[in-house]
């Protein structure tokens, strides 16, 4: 029997049935003993018979052409969102800290710093505890839990009384009494006396100065004061906010607050 | 505002293959697809080769005239999703639990049926197509036209070969390429070597 070499167009001849009838029963003899070959027929017989369905092939390709589009469409969808939430997120805690940022005094915020002073690394830069004075170590990170009521002690006491604050600068509705000393808002140094100065249409007309803390409890009174100013000593006030009242007897002239530092 | 259309309109722009038909189809139901499939173990890849396959089916059907819906478009294009996808898992699940791969096909397996095409067929189809998109462009368009039964000497003119022998050993070299791009790809072994 003559052998026959076999290329690769004699797939396409026998699934198009061109070789002859000696070629094709001399090939369809090797199909039965290489299985890689009966598989590339096999390929190729479902190859044409794919390839010849031109509708179904179109349709593969526009289908595959949509699902890309949307898939794309989609990627960039996410993409936005993911843009905008984080857009959204800035403006939002931008306007967060706009808001819930306080103008705190400098001398309150220094006296804070005081409150949990800094320990100072004291340690010569020679000296040989410098490796380890770089290491945290428990005196210097722990915490006294004293400092720490103290700190919200502290804080409570320049808590405002949300009533009073209302109050505060507001017109007196006295014709009798003009405020001239202090300003609706002070801050001083604790110790340092505030003077308080009016002007009265008739000197027999008493004057009483209240003081009040931030939780609106009464502190100091200065009942039935005819003259014309009055020195308050801050000495006997802790560090705090307080509230102070000018009353022209039962009449309310003004309101005012006190934060001593 | 997104347009609203008919079960029949949807099928007549499906015969004719209209890509605004099937870009509503995939928004309208690639949702429905992908949750299905996700929950019955498929991934993102899966549902854009089920649908494709579910809409090859629907196309093919449509094409048999009467064509008549006896359910909702969304319940029939489901049925035939699920069923194909069942049956996939079935197949690599067979796959999975098979000891190792031998050839066990035998000249039985030339012979084309001719009724629709089952879900191992539609697998071989996205594999064939896939790999000749792959081919370059003028492969491509040689191997199509060839199997559209374009005669050589047309081809040769439409492609600016200078006779029939040149498109004739082209053909051959570009088959031959596809072939055995199909036989080196991965997935090829499910199809031909279990």
């Amino acid at each position: 029997m003559k052998d026959f070499e076999i290329t690769s167009d004699w797939i396409d001849r026998y699934n198009d049935d061109e070789l002859d009838e000696f070629e094709k029963s001399y090939f369809q003899q090797q199909m039965l003993n290489n299985p890689m070959l009966r598989a590339e027929v096999y390929i190729d017989a479902r190859l044409n018979r794919l390839l010849s369905d031109e509708d179904v092939l179109e349709l593969m390709q526009k289908v595959q052409s949509v699902t890309k589009k949307h898939n794309q469409n989609s990627g960039m969808m996410s993409y936005l969102v993911i843009a905008a939430t984080v857009i959204s997120l800035i403006v939002l805690g931008a306007i967060l800290f706009l808001v819930e940022k306080r103008p705190v005094s400098l001398p309150a915020y220094a006296r804070q710093q005081h409150i949990i002073p800094v320990k100072k690394q004291t340690h010569d830069i020679f000296s040989r505890n410098d490796l380890k004075s770089t290491q945290p170590t428990k005196e210097n990170t722990s915490v006294n839990p004293r400092e720490i009521s103290g700190t919200t002690l502290l804080a409570e006491k320049y808590k405002p009384l949300a009533e009073f604050e209302l109050l505060v600068g507001s017109v007196t509705r006295s014709t009798q009494i003009r405020l001239i000393t202090p300003a609706a808002k002070i801050q001083i140094q604790a110790g340092i006396p505030v003077r308080f100065s009016w002007i009265s249409q008739n000197n027999q007309h008493p004057v009483s100065i209240v003081i009040m803390n931030n939780l609106g409890n009464l502190i100091f009174e200065a009942p039935s004061l005819h003259a014309s100013e009055y020195l308050l000593q801050t000495k006997m006030l802790s560090q705090g906010l307080y509230y102070w009242k000018i009353m022209d007897e039962d009449e309310l002239v003004m309101m005012g607050k006190l934060t001593l530092y | 505002m997104t347009l609203r259309y008919s079960d029949d309109k949807i099928i007549e722009g499906l015969r004719q293959k209209k890509s605004s038909y099937i870009a509503y189809l995939y928004e309208e139901f690639g949702p429905i697809v992908r949750h299905w499939v996700s929950k019955n173990s498929g991934n993102q890849q899966d549902v854009e080769d089920l649908f494709q396959d579910t809409l090859i089916i629907l196309y093919t059907r449509s094409l048999v005239q009467p064509f008549k819906l006896e359910c909702s478009l969304k319940t029939y294009f489901m049925s035939i999703c699920k069923n194909l996808w069942l049956q996939r898992l079935e197949r690599k699940f067979r796959l999975l639990y098979q000891a190792e791969y031998e050839v066990n096909d035998t000249e039985e397996s030339y012979v084309i049926d001719e009724m629709e095409p089952g879900e191992k067929s539609l697998d071989q189809q996205r594999l064939f197509f896939k790999n000749l998109l792959s081919l370059p462009t003028d492969c491509q368009r040689l191997i199509r036209l060839y199997c559209l039964k374009i005669p050589y000497k047309d081809i040769a003119r439409l492609m600016n070969y200078k006779d029939i022998s040149s498109v004739k050993s082209r053909k051959y070299l570009c088959k031959n390429l596809l072939r055995k791009k199909i036989l080196n790809d991965p997935e090829c072994y499910q199809f031909f070597f279990t």
